[in-house]
């Protein structure tokens, strides 16, 4: 090993995160889960495009994850909850959490952040904006060079349309607790990658949050507590 | 030069305390200090130190003081000395020899304690230079915390603030006219858009940033509207600003012409400047992150980090925290198993009503299918209940919740208000 491998091997054990400067541009934001980043055209969400995921079941999960994922790398996520949705206690609190004050303020809120270059990637969940909304959006993300993800029914201007849809039955399950109905312990969901020109598909699997949180005493017994009389 | 200090200000019958004498002093020198062991010490910075020194003298002369001296150096342990013990009326220590000046002297002249001098005594220390020569570990070793001050005493290391720092008057401008009264908002705009020029300037000069600032009109009929503005942090871009009042301006309404605009700073802060991590790939953009969080701030959206109790309610579980702009420096640990996708639960803005149809398993209405917005979903399974009550001290709540998937996968948290007996869903995973 000549000297500068030798150097260059140190500081990657060193300094797991940092990144040499011939790769300090990617051009895209993976996800961070290679059975998706597989179907997608450029391997994650293109930097300065727009993309849109339909909200399903594991679309939020899996942006999510790519958000954690985008942190971890050592760059910065944004989640822009627009219909105050998330739950704090299954927040994970890595990537930036805006509430905005309305729908127009989250997609304020979008433009300037995906405007500004400080971010790799943006999520909007619960906004639906128009089309020279969309056009203004779009034009923000090429500009700021970040990876702009909708999650809504919108696809106009996207160039990489993500879409997710369970997979009833490999659902996998489990007896509750007390042996009456079955619990649903993990899902499958099918998840399809369209751009021009492309289309891909992959499965994949996603366990449940519960909430540990229980206080009651006794779960087969009605909770009668506070009932009027 | 910077301290001019003052001694043998009265013989000791003279009546007048030396706190009497100082405001006079004041006519002379712009900040005056004066000690209860007979000393008064001027601020000479700026100022040229020997013509101060003279005047000084003159005034203590004419006051009654017989023989006044004055000692004028770069710290002020050297004034002091030079004053006290220089051997003339004026004596002038040369800048930077401070040391020197003091290590012919007596250590007796630093004014050690009595404890401290018969420890001195001990060790045949005499002069400044004997002690300054040592080395800090020796002194504190032998002479304790005390002898190591007295020894940067002897090195003219002298770490007396002598004069607080000046509190400079906050920035402010104004404009006002006579000839003519605005009610044109744009026209309103240009002139506050120069004064935001002159406040913003004169606050990147002194390096902050207003956290606080009000614009007020003053109107025809006499009449002041004040408007405060609160920006999301100590901030002085003139571009943010005109933003803020932009936006304040579309809402405002004024009920009279206005023919004067006064722009004041309330409340300023030191422009912060957050130390980064270089190896952090963000590192380059967290400068533009913070300040795009900020105009985002500043237009009503939160940036928020939740706090989570131990609250059996899901929705009341968690208070939400908000985060000021200089998050982006921050830089999570993620682990590995951190990315793990995993479906979470997320809360309806607000509960959606349903209709249930149900069937009875040990003692529960456990859902079949209900009827929403969206029509009947049929139900393939219900799990639960997690019955949760309370509310002994708030509102009262007993919710029976269910897990409910439906025939298309998606899965839905129902909950039943055992109180009302109405059911609702509050919540989907995804």
């Amino acid at each position: 090993m000549n000297r500068s491998a030798a150097v260059r091997a140190l500081l990657a054990s060193r300094f797991p995160d940092a990144l040499p400067a011939a790769q300090r541009s990617w051009s895209s934001v993976p996800l961070g889960i290679a059975a998706l980043d597989r179907i997608l055209p450029s391997g994650g969400f293109q930097r300065g495009r727009l993309s849109s995921w339909l909200p399903a079941l594991g679309s939020a999960a899996l942006l999510r994850a790519a958000c954690l994922h985008t942190v971890a790398g050592g760059e910065r996520a944004v989640w822009i909850d627009a219909r105050h949705t998330v739950v704090g206690a299954c927040w994970r609190p890595a990537p930036i959490l805006v509430r905005p004050p309305s729908a127009v303020g989250a997609l304020r809120a979008t433009e300037e952040l995906a405007r500004s270059g400080g971010f790799a990637l943006i999520v909007l969940d619960g906004a639906e904006p128009e089309t020279t909304e969309l056009v203004r959006l779009s034009r923000a993300a090429r500009e700021g060079s970040a990876a702009l993800v909708l999650l809504s029914r919108v696809t106009a201007l996207a160039t990489l349309r993500l879409s997710s849809r369970p997979l009833l039955g490999d659902y996998v399950w489990r007896r509750s607790a007390v042996g009456d109905a079955d619990e649903v312990e993990a899902v499958r969901v099918r998840v399809d990658a369209r751009a021009s020109g492309w289309f891909a598909s992959e499965t994949i699997s996603l366990s449940l949050w519960r909430d540990d949180l229980r206080l009651s005493v006794e779960t087969g017994r009605p909770d009668r507590r506070g009932e009027r009389r | 030069m910077t301290f001019v200090c003052l001694s043998r200000l009265a013989d000791p019958t003279g009546a007048a305390s030396v706190a009497e004498l100082a405001p006079r002093l004041l006519a002379r020198a712009p900040r005056v200090r004066a000690e209860a062991r007979g000393l008064i010490w001027a601020d000479a910075r700026g100022l040229p130190a020997r013509p101060l020194a003279d005047e000084l003298l003159a005034l203590l002369r004419a006051w009654g003081s017989a023989d006044p001296r004055a000692g004028i150096a770069g710290t002020a342990i050297a004034a002091e000395v030079a004053s006290r013990f220089g051997g003339g009326p004026v004596v002038e220590v040369p800048a930077g020899t401070d040391r020197e000046f003091l290590a012919p002297h007596r250590v007796a002249v630093l004014s050690p304690d009595e404890r401290l001098a018969r420890l001195l005594e001990g060790t045949g220390l005499e002069r400044c230079d004997d002690l300054a020569r040592l080395d800090s570990a020796a002194v504190e070793v032998r002479l304790g915390a005390d002898g190591v001050a007295l020894w940067r005493l002897a090195r003219a290391d002298d770490p007396r603030l002598l004069f607080d720092p000046t509190v400079r008057p906050l920035p402010h401008a104004s404009l006002e006219w006579t000839d003519y009264a605005l009610r044109d908002p744009e026209r309103l705009l240009f002139a506050i858009n120069g004064l935001a020029g002159t406040v913003c300037g004169a606050l990147r000069d002194a390096g902050q940033g207003a956290t606080g600032f009000t614009l007020a009109f003053a109107l025809a009929g006499g009449a002041v509207v004040e408007r405060p503005f609160h920006p999301s942090r100590a901030n002085g871009n003139q571009r943010t600003w005109m933003r803020l009042v932009r936006d304040a301006l579309e809402r405002l309404e004024l009920p009279d012409a206005v023919v004067g605009v006064f722009l004041r700073v309330d409340s300023a802060a030191r422009s912060e400047i957050v130390q980064g991590d270089v190896l952090d790939r963000g590192f380059g953009t967290a400068q533009v992150a913070e300040e795009a969080l900020a105009r985002i701030l500043d237009q009503g959206s939160v940036v928020v980090t939740p706090d989570n109790s131990r609250h059996p309610v899901v929705s009341r579980r968690t208070r939400w925290v908000e985060q000021p702009p200089a998050l982006v420096w921050a830089r999570p640990q993620i682990g590995p198993g951190d990315t793990e996708p995993r479906l979470a639960l997320h809360l309806m803005p607000e509960p959606e009503p349903i209709e249930v149809a149900t069937a009875d398993r040990r003692g529960f209405e456990i859902p079949l299918r209900y009827r929403g917005r969206d029509g009947w979903f049929e139900l393939v399974s219900a799990s639960g209940p997690d019955c949760v009550s309370g509310g002994q001290w708030e509102a009262a709540y007993a919710c029976e919740l269910y897990c409910c998937v439906r025939t298309d996968g998606e899965i839905v948290l129902v909950c039943r208000d055992a109180r009302e007996g109405t059911w609702e869903v509050v919540g989907t995973w995804g």
